[in-house]
């Protein structure tokens, strides 16, 4: 079986890390990109939490060593080399794409929510005002940090990810933290920098 | 519903046809619903428009807001699968 972590550009040397199940690290080329995989045995399954978190230290390990990297979602497995060419040909010109936007920048994630519990609009008027509070809750972030980011994605669960250039990660961070402190009613949620997990990599 | 990272494009295998078309209509019902909301929301902003009014529109856009989550739960997608990368001009949706 073949697991894939990420599409990679600019990788001089695989990290030291290893893989899911303590598996080596491989590069392959697959439909003329640089897919990072590692062979394993479809032996007994591990934990899937040490499993998705060897997952997310390769990532990590890669988005240091490498120009560019894409990372793909935990769990995209292949029966063997035909159906992972099969699968990467497919996506190969949107990994591309995405390879080059990504190139050399780093995922921030925000997550802005009120911290009085929001109740659930009853009324038409309610819910065209709760609408309104919280397109101007983001929209206020967003422009701040438009000025650095060079794309951005609503994220689920409520976050947005910025992808900014990797030097001006802290900046980004220091933009959040800003506006943290001018709204004290607004929790304020900054993470990263990170993989840029959301900006095209996901499901092969 | 439990993808973390959504594909951007139409899915065209015959297979999937009905989910791919399901995600289009939508994607599309998505967009006229959040341009429309976001009208009302201007006009709101504006005073342009009465009480009666205001509770109308927002009733209107809650119930759809309600519909179409029910409409995403039944065919399987997030909010981010009912968005397309339309290349160099970004996404369709903000």
């Amino acid at each position: 079986m073949i697991r894939l972590y990420a599409f990679a550009d600019g990788l001089a040397a695989l990290p030291d890390e290893v893989g899911v199940g303590g598996a080596p690290l491989a590069a392959a080329r697959s439909a003329g990109l640089t897919v990072i995989v590692t062979y394993e045995l479809a032996t007994t399954p591990g934990d899937p939490r040490d499993d998705a978190v060897a997952h997310g230290l390769v990532v990590e390990a890669l988005a240091r060593s490498a120009a560019a990297v894409l990372p793909v979602r935990f769990g995209e497995t292949f029966p063997d080399e035909a159906a992972l060419n099969a699968a990467v040909a497919r996506s190969a010109q949107r990994v591309r794409e995405a390879l080059e936007l990504v190139r050399g920048r780093v995922e921030i994630g925000v997550r802005v929510t009120s911290r009085q519990r929001a109740a659930v609009p009853t009324t038409g008027t309610a819910y065209l005002r709760t609408r309104l509070a919280e397109l101007g809750r983001g929209t206020a972030l967003h422009d701040r940090l438009q000025t650095l980011a060079c794309a951005t994605v609503e994220a689920p669960g409520g976050e947005t990810a910025f992808l900014v250039d990797r030097a001006d990660a802290e900046a980004a961070r220091a933009l959040v933290r800003a506006f943290a402190d001018e709204h004290p009613e607004l929790s304020v949620v900054c993470t990263g920098p990170w993989a840029p997990y959301n900006f095209g990599g996901g499901r092969v | 519903m439990t993808e973390t990272v959504a594909p951007r494009r139409i899915e065209a295998d015959p297979e999937k046809v009905e989910q791919g078309l399901a995600q289009l209509v939508l994607t599309l019902i998505e967009l006229l619903r959040q341009l429309m909301e976001r009208q009302a929301l201007r006009r709101m902003e504006q005073g342009t428009l009465d009480d009666e009014q205001v509770e109308r529109l927002g009733l209107t856009f809650m119930r759809l807001a309600e519909r179409m989550d029910e409409l995403k739960a039944e065919f399987g997608l997030n909010d981010r699968d009912l968005n397309l990368h339309l290349g160099p001009l970004g996404d369709l949706l903000p």
